[in-house]
């Protein structure tokens, strides 16, 4: 569902509440900026609750860090130390710990609802419409954004031909050696991959300033005037929240 | 710019012919360049139009027509200038399905779900099987599962749900540089295991004789496909071979000369699998077809009565063969 939403807005709406979240060193706002990401996830892409769960670990580990950081390092998280101490409900190196893990949470979450729920494609196209990105470096990425893919599959590819002849299925996640030796055939097609790429952009006169249409233009809707209008008030209120105690 | 125009062919007012050394060999308007040009361009290899081949192949049994574009135009003319009688029994020779032997299984798959190396389920609950000396056609629309399904066919893919049984087949993939380590096409020919001698020879079959010491990056692409083809034709290591779009990017030549080798080697026993668009390489070639669409396989059956089922081409996002009109024309005399 925000999958059909235009990339901008949201872009703007993500990046602003990472700031807020940054800058608003409040528990209870990064608890309410997780549940919101996880339950958008849930109701409105029908992620699964593992899936979300999983998503959260790195981001868990990432935390951590700064979990254990406050907790063993005192002097070093003292600006953190300080800002807790005006919360009442914990031991301040414990509050400032939680809000810091909590925060890489919340800030990994709201990324990863942007990544989940964005093409990459339609980004880039909307930055060269709206945000004046240079058409050399949109259609670089594009590009970019097709090799992954290909070298993806042509890898694949190579490992089944090589394990068809030695007469036995290829292994699920390829060993050392078997990764070792793909190196060199996938670096040969990524550089005639390339190479058609530029050729390709070369031909369609690609240079910079030239006038430029573009097909599938994300178009902005009142979807878009909804969503930031629903973001605003929810960000509001987080942040109200945060300000209550 | 094609090797072939198919179904645009209607909404294209000029063509360039180029022959092999790039020069111009005919430009105009399709109707002229394929009537004029037409016996020139079949003798360099270029694809013309069905209607155009036929008109031509009658012209050689002694039918005259006027000129023809679409098998329509064809059928048209086959009925307004009274060769029909004549004319039928030719066309029957051409479009009579080869003659099949009692149909030994050679791989079976049973209820299983397919899904790629690193992804989800995209087939499921597929039961069919390949049999000794016939040719299976794949066919469906992009995403349909085509290329799982083949991967769980040759075995180098387990199936998720469900049992395969039978020998390990061989793929030919889409990309034929994937089956290339060595760098001369004949050591290629000794790695894949054929007998020294005899290496030659098989690369003579295919019309790889004078690339011999050409390293395999270096051929057309054709010659990649055919080189890959021998690979995997040197031996009878593989009883089961799988040919994935054997046709993409080919001419007409190209294409021919695959069709030959899939006829010589399912007459030689092998099982083989043709996974393609190309909804007229598969009428020429295949004796029974499998439609996947909707996560499944929607119809199977001879080649004959699938192909002309407009519903479930439809379906499947497929169109039917192009000589699909001519066939019916036919039908129609019989009755």
């Amino acid at each position: 569902m925000l999958g059909g939403l235009h990339p901008l807005p949201k872009l703007i709406v993500c990046l602003v509440w990472i700031v807020t979240a940054i800058t608003l060193f409040d528990l209870r706002f990064q608890l309410f900026t997780i549940g919101l990401a996880a339950t958008l996830l849930i109701v409105l892409e029908r992620r699964s609750l593992i899936f979300v769960i999983g998503l959260m670990v790195p981001f868990a580990l990432f935390g951590m860090g700064f979990l254990t950081t406050s907790l063993l390092f005192r002097q070093e998280a003292d600006y953190a130390l300080k800002l807790s101490a005006e919360q009442t409900f914990a031991r301040p190196e414990v509050l400032a710990g939680l809000v810091l893990f909590f925060r890489a949470i919340a800030c990994g979450m709201v990324s990863a609802l942007f990544a989940l729920t964005t093409d990459p494609g339609q980004l880039v196209r909307a930055l060269m419409i709206h945000a004046r990105l240079p058409a050399t470096v949109g259609f670089a990425l594009l590009q970019a954004l097709n090799l992954v893919p290909d070298l993806a599959r042509e890898a694949q590819q190579i490992r089944l031909a090589r394990a068809m002849m030695r007469g036995r299925r290829p292994r699920r996640i390829p060993g050392p050696v078997e990764g070792a030796s793909l190196i060199v055939p996938l670096l040969a097609f990524a550089i005639r991959r390339a190479g058609r790429a530029a050729l390709a952009m070369e031909a369609r006169g690609l240079k910079a300033g030239a006038p430029r249409s573009h097909l599938n233009r994300p178009q902005a809707g009142w979807a878009d005037l909804l969503f930031v209008g629903c973001a605003g008030a929810l960000l509001a209120g987080g942040i109200s929240l945060a300000g209550l105690c | 710019m094609d090797h072939r125009s198919g179904p645009i062919l209607q909404l294209i007012d000029r063509i360039v012919v180029l022959d092999t050394e790039g020069r111009i060999l005919a430009e105009g308007n399709p109707d002229d360049v394929f009537h004029v040009h037409g016996d020139r361009m079949e003798a360099f290899g270029i694809w013309t139009p069905l209607a155009c081949r036929l008109v031509r192949k009658l012209a050689r049994a002694g039918i005259s027509l006027p000129h023809c574009l679409t098998i329509h135009d064809l059928c048209r003319a086959l009925d307004s200038h009274g060769h029909g009688a004549k004319a039928a029994r030719v066309l029957e020779c051409t479009f009579q399905p080869r003659a099949l032997s009692l149909a030994t299984p050679v791989v079976r798959l049973c209820r299983v779900d397919c899904a790629p190396l690193f992804g989800p389920v995209v087939l499921r609950d597929v039961s069919l099987q390949m049999n000794r000396g016939e040719v299976l056609c794949i066919l469906g629309a992009n995403g349909a599962g085509k290329t799982t399904l083949s991967q769980c066919l040759a075995g180098l893919v387990r199936p998720a749900r469900g049992m395969r049984d039978g020998p390990l087949g061989a793929i030919a993939f889409q990309n034929p540089e994937a089956h290339f380590t060595q760098a001369t096409v004949l050591a290629e020919m000794q790695k894949a295991g054929a007998v020294a001698g005899k290496d030659l020879a098989h690369l003579a079959d295919w019309g790889l004789e004078g690339q011999a010491d050409q390293h395999p990056f270096t051929l057309s692409h054709g010659q990649k496909r055919r080189l890959a083809l021998a690979i995997l034709t040197a031996t009878d290591r593989w009883p089961v071979l799988v040919l994935d779009e054997p046709t993409s990017g080919l001419d007409q030549r190209g294409g021919d000369t695959i069709a030959r080798h899939i006829a010589r080697l399912a007459q030689a026993g092998r099982a083989i699998a043709v996974v393609t668009h190309d909804m007229d390489f598969a009428f020429t070639v295949c004796d029974r077809v499998v439609v996947l669409a909707e996560g499944g396989v929607v119809s199977s059956g001879l080649a004959r009565t699938v192909l002309r089922e407009g519903a479930i081409m439809t379906r499947a996002g497929l169109a039917l063969p192009a000589v699909s009109p001519l066939l019916d024309w036919l039908e129609h005399r019989r009755c």
